[in-house]
C-alpha cells in the first residue's frame, strides 16, 4: 500500500516523524478519553445554569453580593462577574493558603479567566456559573486576564488579584 | 493582629448587609431587545414633539446648551435604558422625572428609536489625539486599572454594544458632568459601576483632555 503522506512529503525520514506525531497524538487521546469515562470525569464540572442577560437582577450576582466573602471553615468565595470588557469588582484580594472558590458568570458573550503563574483559570460561558476551587501559595500581585476573544475591547480586559501573606490577615 | 481583628469586622459587615437595590432595572434580554426592534419611531417623533423635548435636546435631538446632553443617534437600547432609570429614579434628575414619570414602556421605546435615528455629531473628526489622550483612550492604564476608552466607546467615540454609549455626540461640559458625576457617585446607574471604576481612576485634569478629544465644539 502507498504512504498516503507521500504527496506531502518526499523524505521518507520526514514522514516517519509524521506517522510518530500522529500516532502519539491518537494515543494521548485514547488515554485521556479511557481515564476520562473510567474516572466519570465531564466537563464542565459545575453545572449550573443563569440567566446571563439579567444578571445584576440575581440575588448571587447582584452588584452589592460581589466580591471576597468567607465561609464558615475558614475558605473563601469569591463571587465576580465578567462583562465586556472587565472583570467586577476589579480589584481582589485574598489570603495565601487558604481555599478560595471563585464563581463567575458572564453578562454578556463568552470570556475567559487567567491568573498568570498561578492554576487560577477558567473559561465564563454565558448561561452557566463557573466555578473552581485554589489556593494561591505565594504572596503578590497578579493580573486577572480575559483569555478568550470576547470583543474589539477584549485587550483591555484585565483586574487585580492580590494575594497577602496569611499571617498579615486580610482579604477584601 | 490589629489587621486580621479589622479585616473579620469588615469581612463580617460585608456579609451582612443586606442586598441593595440594582442600579438599573433594565436588562438587555431577548424580550427586551425585541420590544425595541419593534418600537415605531413615528409615534415618537409625535411623543416627542407633545412633549416638547426640543425644548433641552433641540428639534433632532442636539440641544443649543452645552449643558445639555445631546441625544441625536444614540443607541435605543442605551437611551431606552436611560430614560427608564430616570423613570425609576436610578439615574436622578428631577426635569427629566417629571417628562417620564407618567410614560409607560411603550412610550420611551418610541423616543429611544426615533432620536437613535436622527444624525449624530461627530466631535472627533479631523481631531489628532494627543500622546497623553492616546494613551488613555488605545491602552488605558493597567496599574490604576484604567480601561481604555476605546475599549467599550471606540476610538472615535461611536459607541459599542447596547450599553456603551456613542460620546463623540455630546459637548464638553456635558462629557465633564457626566464624567465627573461618575467620579463622585453622584451618578449610579452603570451596572456594575463599570462607569465609575473608570472615572474614579480619572485626574480632573485627564477628564478635561478626554472631554476636549471626544467632544463636538461649544454651541454658539
Amino acid at each position: 500500500m502507498q504512504d498516503p503522506l507521500k504527496t506531502l512529503c518526499e523524505d521518507p525520514l520526514e514522514r516517519r516523524w509524521v506517522w510518530m506525531s500522529l500516532f502519539l497524538a491518537v494515543l494521548v487521546g485514547f488515554v485521556l478519553g479511557l481515564y476520562a469515562l473510567s474516572s466519570n470525569i465531564h466537563p464542565p464540572s459545575n453545572v449550573e445554569t443563569i440567566d446571563s442577560t439579567r444578571l445584576h437582577l440575581t440575588e448571587e450576582f447582584a452588584e452589592d453580593n460581589l466580591g471576597v466573602k468567607q465561609n464558615e471553615d475558614g475558605s473563601l468565595t469569591v463571587t465576580m462577574v465578567a462583562a465586556r470588557y472587565g472583570f467586577f469588582p476589579p480589584e481582589i484580594e485574598v489570603p495565601t493558603d487558604t481555599p478560595v472558590k471563585f464563581r463567575m458568570a458572564s453578562a454578556d458573550v463568552l470570556h475567559g479567566v487567567h491568573a498568570p503563574y498561578t492554576n487560577a483559570a477558567t473559561m465564563i460561558v454565558p448561561g452557566y456559573v463557573s466555578e473552581f476551587t485554589t489556593s494561591f501559595p505565594t504572596a503578590g500581585k497578579y493580573s486577572f486576564l480575559c483569555n478568550e476573544y470576547c470583543g474589539l475591547g477584549h485587550d483591555s480586559m484585565w483586574s487585580r488579584l492580590t494575594v497577602v501573606d496569611k499571617s498579615a490577615g486580610g482579604a477584601k | 493582629m490589629m489587621i486580621r481583628i479589622t479585616t473579620v469586622i469588615a469581612m463580617v459587615l460585608s456579609a451582612s448587609i443586606v442586598s441593595a437595590e440594582p442600579s438599573s432595572n433594565v436588562a438587555y434580554d431577548v424580550p427586551t431587545l425585541k420590544f425595541l426592534m419593534n418600537a415605531d419611531p413615528a409615534r415618537g417623533e409625535a411623543l416627542a414633539k407633545k412633549e416638547k423635548c426640543s425644548k433641552c435636546h433641540g428639534d433632532n435631538g442636539v440641544s443649543d446648551d452645552g449643558e445639555d446632553n445631546n441625544i441625536a443617534g444614540l443607541m435605543p437600547s442605551y437611551a431606552f435604558k436611560q430614560l427608564i432609570d430616570f423613570r425609576d429614579k436610578k439615574r436622578d434628575d428631577r426635569d427629566m422625572y417629571k417628562k417620564v414619570k407618567e410614560m409607560d414602556d411603550q412610550q420611551l421605546a418610541d423616543l429611544a428609536v426615533w432620536f437613535g435615528m436622527q444624525e449624530a455629531g461627530n466631535g472627533t473628526e479631523g481631531k489628532q489625539m494627543s500622546e497623553d489622550v492616546r494613551k488613555l483612550v488605545v491602552n488605558g492604564d493597567p496599574e490604576r486599572l484604567l480601561k481604555a476608552c476605546a475599549a467599550c466607546h471606540g476610538s472615535r467615540g461611536n459607541g459599542g454594544q447596547f450599553d456603551h454609549p456613542r460620546i463623540n455626540n455630546q459637548y464638553k461640559e456635558y462629557l465633564v458632568t457626566a464624567m465627573t458625576a461618575f467620579k463622585e457617585d453622584d451618578r449610579e446607574n452603570d451596572v456594575y459601576s463599570r462607569m465609575r471604576y473608570v472615572s474614579k481612576a480619572l485626574t480632573e485634569e485627564e477628564i478635561e483632555a478626554l472631554a476636549d478629544y471626544y467632544a463636538l465644539p461649544d454651541p454658539e
